[in-house]
């Protein structure tokens, strides 16, 4: 991780409240993002990771801890800070339609409207929003409005109209939520594309593994942390230069980290285990389990228990 | 560094594409704006046309004594130059009229007239002499004076336009008679002319003038007389005019000769002034005795022989300057009655009741801009908030294009401008098209007005769609609590303000528009809502609560949605509560008006039917009384005598003596009667247990003052009033003294009847309370007011119902929604169908309760300042009445009117495509 990360969350906290209840969502969540990266956020309903992109998006203010995204501080922000960011700073895709497009106005103009917003004049909001279309593969539908795109096309327009200010991050949530797997697949590729060719960072919350599959990282939330992540990266001395998938627990920054679910049930690990340190590695063993080792290496070395015996 | 924000709106392509996405919203909106600001630009030119009517209406049915100006004065004027003997007079008559009369005044005359009345003359017999009788008893207690007829000469201007000679000539000069008079005169002499009475011979010759008199053939036939005939004319002796000459022997005599029978046009004829002593005479008339008050025209000829005749008497001069009611339209009544109390020339007798009718005008015209401009201003804000509701359901409805714009970072201004430019355009052109229409309807009045009240409602209604567009999300409780702080607070102090200052119009407000009243209902009504606003929660915790409890009962669910949506809900109940609190209010100032009017035509008449002599003093005949007996055995006869004079504890005074046959029996309180009671109209009289002495002619009766009262019903007097008893009153005095004028009769009676009764007696009338009742409320400014209220009720339940639509529209995605799960588990169309209507029952029901109290709050508060009694010719002291039928009638309209937008919604529920909403979601 690079000190000019684009995403910096430390200990988020957020706490929501309604009537007497209160809701813990996020639980001192620490989240790094670089410029350029492609990230998904993955976990279980429930999870945090809603909570998570909207609190990224200046959308839902956090509890305590610290975030920054692109440079501002989310915690400091004022009313038009937070319109600036908005602006110029984040793009979003959502998952339905009614939130990404304008009904009534054509691709293009929905496209042109965070420009329109930004004070750009007619003719570079035209240049621009037809290369952004061309770039998600729309040119020839710029002037149908959204009820005469399929689902698919709708998705591409709101990932162009979400670039239209060059942010410097995107967030996606569920962007493939309510589409078939080829067009989802579709929807990924251009959402890769975006990011290989305009280096805008990529954040995207899913249920989706294959699209999980197609990001750089996979950063798993559990019980409003992070947990695991998965990264992804080419291995340099494959002879087919194969892509290498890694999965890694998550360290916080005060020590503690998350098994992953399946080794805590394999392992049949409850309430305590037991630590040992070797020179390269943690070992963690079930309580209990100390006990029978010693017990088999004490078998595995005869000499030292005939001694005993003599 | 961070860039600016940038300072634009969203593009007018944009901006239009949103404009054009609302649809049916904004149509209903523009709608309102139009229909509100028609009326409201309509309301000042009604009010500028129904005042020109009223005024032209009350000069038109005023008496040619109320409404024209006269001056009077008794004196003496000389002849003018022969052939133009009536100059001086009519010279007189300019003076007056240039230098006495306004301008503004004088272009309403339409003609000028003057009229001169000698004194009264007893008609004796001709030849004979008469004999001076002194001490001649004019008392009316005994009747029994010898003189029965009475004469006088009237001339007028323009007469002989009016009237035609039928027989005989008109008067001209004659030459005096010689008579002899003395006691030792002989009783015939051969030639008068030479005759001289011998020294001690008690006996002298005198020269009687002789005049020439023209009657209408009804004087000269009560009078006994036919062309030719001579009579004896001799000074009466109450005179005045005579005093100074009815000394000794002798005195003035003249005598009067028939010369000719006249026919005069009708009296209807405002020429005449309602004065018909020419055309008949007056006599008082009963079983006991009957006397003639006879006149006669004079003649230019004669005029100024007989100024020589009467010299010393004064003769009673009146100069008439009649108005012309066509001539009143467009006049200025505010500067008409100002200048009106200027007319006072020195040393004259003004008489006119054009004073009392302007303001009479004015205090209906005061009171009808009071009703208009409180029921147009609360009519203005209501409808300002149905507009906001109907905004704020198209912005609930848009809210996710709002959000996802603000997502793709737009300003709260830009996001504002959008709301802004979409409140502009839809006020513009709905105010426009309501003033276009209000100018077409009137486009010959000019009036600031109109523009002014059309334009503030327009900004009022940009105000609240902008404002609506942003308010488009949970209301802050903490904002609600203290505009709800700051409404009760200014309610208070604006009522304080009304109380403190004195009750009906003041000074500021005597021409103008009262903004303090007019202020005062809208916070009233406000208050009433905003209250309800704060009720909404725990009526919905109430429904919630009960929902949860009841096990079975799918209609129930609705409650539990009332809970969910209250909130929502508050902005839509704040409109319809205004609505109906505007119907409401609107019900109870016309039923206060209707009340008052009602009771004032009692108050004139009586009864529902007054049967009166309209000559005063002639009693209803016996046989007709015995007829009236017959049809109503509970018929109550009257009589009032004028002008007698009584003598009380302190002092004497005048007043109209008024005796009804059962007013021993008559409710009067706490006053006990005893044989005779008393009531009294007029401050500085005596009191009850004071004695008061009725004298007349050295005859006295005492009576016992038992009540005092403001007015009797029935009996209208412009001077106090004793109120005797009838039967005491003629045992006291005599029966020919207490002969009953009048009978009054209950709505029992057929009305035919009456009339076929009196149908052949001379000099009678029927007085209807119907027709009273009608010629109160019949003038324009009632007429309006009555209309204006109408349109207020209806407009009220009109705003109540869009309000209530708009109540509906809000949240009907979720709703239709949840009624869509409904359905797909498994419920009937029916249990759907009353799900959704008890969602909204229990609110509507609450905001009629709430704008009955609003209504008839606002109504009760504003009641002392509202001057109704205006409206009922000031005959009553009227205040708000809140009457039950009218209420219930109000609240059984609201209830059908909400009911019909609850239609709406079970005709939806009932249409439901159930998987279709389901897919759609909460878009």
């Amino acid at each position: 991780m690079s000190d000019d990360a684009v995403i910096v969350c430390d200990n988020l906290v957020k706490i929501y409240k309604q009537a007497d209840l209160e809701g813990i969502a996020l639980q001192g969540l620490d989240l790094v993002v670089d410029p350029g990266e492609f990230v998904a956020i993955m976990g279980a309903s429930g999870s945090g990771k809603s909570t998570l992109l909207g609190v990224l998006g200046g959308l839902v203010s956090p509890t305590a801890g610290a975030v920054s995204v692109g440079g501002y501080d989310l915690l400091q922000l004022t009313v038009q800070d937070r319109t600036r960011f908005r602006r110029n700073q984040v793009g979003f895709v959502w998952q339905q339609t009614a939130r990404n497009l304008v009904p009534y106005l054509s691709a293009r103009e929905n496209v042109e409207l965070p420009m329109r917003f930004d004070g750009r004049s007619r003719r570079d909001r035209r240049i621009s929003a037809l290369r952004l279309l061309d770039q998600v593969g729309l040119s020839g539908r710029a002037d149908h409005h959204p009820a005469q795109l399929s689902g698919g096309e709708q998705q591409r327009v709101a990932i162009a109209t979400a670039l239209a200010n060059s942010p410097s991050v995107v967030f996606a949530d569920e962007p493939t939520g309510e589409l078939d797997t080829d067009t989802a697949a579709e929807v990924v590729e251009v959402l890769r594309t975006v990011n290989r060719e305009e280096g805008v960072t990529i954040v995207v919350v899913t249920h989706d593994s294959e699209l999980a599959a197609g990001t750089d990282r996979t950063v798993l939330i559990r019980d409003g942390r992070t947990s695991t992540e998965v990264l992804r990266r080419s291995a340099g001395h494959g002879p087919d230069g194969e892509v290498i998938a890694e999965e890694f627990a998550v360290l916080d920054r005060v020590g503690r980290l998350q098994l992953p679910t399946e080794y805590v049930d394999a392992l049949d690990l409850k309430q305590r285990v037991r630590l040992t340190l070797d020179v390269d590695r943690i070992n963690v063993w079930p309580d209990g389990a100390e006990t029978e080792r010693a017990e088999a290496e004490e078998w595995a070395r005869p000499g030292d228990r005939w001694a005993e015996d003599d | 560094m961070r860039r600016r924000l940038a300072p634009g709106g969203v593009g007018i392509v944009v901006w239009w594409r949103h404009f054009r996405d609302g649809g049916s919203i904004l149509s209903a909106v523009v709608l309102v704006i139009i229909v509100v600001s028609s009326s409201i630009a309509i309301a000042p030119r009604l009010l500028q046309t129904a005042t020109a009517e009223d005024l032209t209406e009350t000069i038109r049915t005023a008496t040619p004594e109320q409404r024209n100006i006269r001056f009077h004065q008794l004196t003496e004027i000389g002849a003018g130059a022969p052939g133009r003997a009536f100059s001086n007079i009519e010279w007189i008559g300019g003076q007056l009229r240039d230098g006495h009369i306004p301008p503004s005044v004088l272009d309403l005359v339409s003609e000028e007239q003057w009229l001169f009345d000698s004194p009264q003359f007893v008609v004796g017999p001709y030849p004979e002499q008469i004999q001076v009788h002194p001490g001649l008893p004019s008392t009316f207690f005994a009747r029994t004076t010898e003189w029965r007829e009475s004469f006088r000469f009237r001339e007028q201007s323009g007469i002989e336009e009016h009237s035609r000679l039928i027989a005989g000539a008109m008067p001209a000069s004659q030459d005096p008679e010689l008579w002899l008079e003395g006691p030792e005169c002989p009783e015939e002499v051969a030639d008068i002319e030479e005759y001289e009475p011998d020294e001690g011979v008690q006996c002298g010759v005198l020269e009687i003038s002789v005049f020439q008199t023209a009657l209408s053939q009804i004087t000269a036939d009560e009078l006994g007389l036919e062309v030719g005939d001579r009579v004896v004319l001799r000074p009466l002796p109450s005179e005045s005019g005579f005093q100074q000459t009815f000394d000794g022997v002798g005195g003035v005599r003249l005598i009067l000769e028939l010369s000719g029978i006249i026919e005069l046009d009708p009296i209807e004829d405002g020429f005449w002034f309602g004065d018909e002593l020419l055309h008949r005479p007056r006599t008082f008339e009963n079983s006991d005795f009957r006397f003639i008050f006879g006149a006669g025209l004079l003649g230019g000829d004669q005029y100024r022989s007989f100024r020589a005749a009467v010299h010393g008497a004064g003769l009673d001069f009146s100069w008439r300057y009649l108005l012309d009611p066509d001539l009143v339209e467009g006049a200025d009544s505010e500067q008409l009655a100002i200048d009106v109390e200027k007319i006072a020339p020195p040393d004259v007798d003004t008489i006119t009741l054009l004073p009392e009718l302007l303001e009479e005008h004015l205090a209906q015209r005061r009171l009808t801009l009071q009703v208009w401009s409180l029921i147009g201003a609360v009519f203005a804000v209501a409808a300002a908030a149905v507009v906001w509701t109907l905004a704020r359901g198209d912005a609930v409805r848009r809210r996710a294009t709002a959000s996802l714009m603000a997502d793709r970072g737009a300003s709260a201004r830009q996001l504002l401008l959008l709301d802004a430019a979409t409140a502009v355009v839809v006020t513009v052109v709905g105010v426009s098209l309501g003033s276009g229409i209000a100018w077409a309807a009137f486009s010959d009045t000019s009036s600031r007005a109109p523009v002014v009240a059309a334009a503030a409602f327009g900004v009022g209604c940009i105000a609240a769609m902008t404002i609506a567009g942003r308010a488009a999300t949970a209301p802050n409780r903490t904002r609600l609590a203290v505009v709800s702080g700051l409404l009760l607070l200014a309610t208070a102090a604006v009522i304080a303000l009304l109380r403190r200052r004195d009750t009906g119009v003041g000074d500021a407000a005597r021409s103008g528009f009262d903004l303090t009243l007019t202020i005062a209902p809208i916070l009233v009504i406000a208050s009433v809502a905003v209250f309800g606003a704060w009720a909404v929660a725990p009526l919905a915790r109430g429904g919630s609560r009960l929902a949860s409890r009841s096990k079975g009962a799918l209609w129930l669910i609705g409650l539990r949605r009332l809970g969910a949506q209250r909130d929502a809900l508050r902005g839509p109940l704040l409109a319809v509560v205004m609505a109906a609190s505007l119907a409401v209010l609107a019900a109870v100032v016309s039923t206060s008006i209707a009340a008052s009017q009602d009771e004032a035509s009692m108050q004139a008449v009586g009864a529902e039917y007054r049967v009166e002599m309209t000559i005063i003093d002639i009693g209803l005949p016996g046989q007709l009384q015995e007829s009236f007996r017959e049809l109503d055995p509970d018929v109550t006869f009257g009589t009032v005598i004028p002008f007698e004079r009584f003598l009380g504890p302190s002092s004497g005074f005048v007043a109209d003596l008024v005796a009804l046959d059962g007013w021993a029996a008559r409710s009067v309180g706490d006053a006990v009667p005893v044989d005779l009671v008393g009531s009294w109209d007029a401050p500085h009289l005596p009191g009850p247990g004071d004695l008061v002495r009725l004298t007349s002619g050295g005859h006295a009766v005492d009576m016992d003052v038992a009540g005092l009262y403001e007015s009797v019903a029935g009996i209208e007097s412009t001077r106090p009033a004793v109120v005797v008893d009838r039967e005491a009153l003629a045992e006291a005095t005599n029966e020919a003294f207490a002969a009953p004028t009048m009978a009054w009769f209950g709505d029992d009676v057929d009305r035919a009847e009456v009339e076929a009764m009196i149908e052949d007696v001379p000099a009678i009338r029927l007085i209807s309370r119907r027709d009273e009742l009608a010629a109160i409320s019949g003038d324009p400014l009632s007429t309006w007011t009555g209309r204006g209220l109408l349109v207020g009720a209806l407009g009220g339940v009109a705003l109540a119902f869009a309000a209530a639509v708009a109540a509906v529209m809000t949240g009907s995605p979720a709703r239709t929604r949840d009624l869509s799960h409904l359905t797909v588990l498994g419920a009937a169309r029916q249990g759907v169908v009353r799900a959704a209507m008890a969602e909204l029952s229990p609110l509507f029901a609450m905001t009629v309760a709430l704008g009955l109290i609003g209504g008839v709050v606002a109504a009760r508060l504003l009641g002392p300042n509202l001057s109704l009694d205006a409206f009922s010719d000031g005959r009553v002291s009227s205040g708000v009445v809140v009457d039950a039928w009218s209420l219930l009638v109000i609240s059984a309209v609201l209830v059908a009117a909400l009911g019909l937008a609850l239609w709406f919604v079970a005709r939806t529920a009932k249409r439901l495509d159930h998987a279709m909403m389901l897919r759609k979601g909460s878009e």
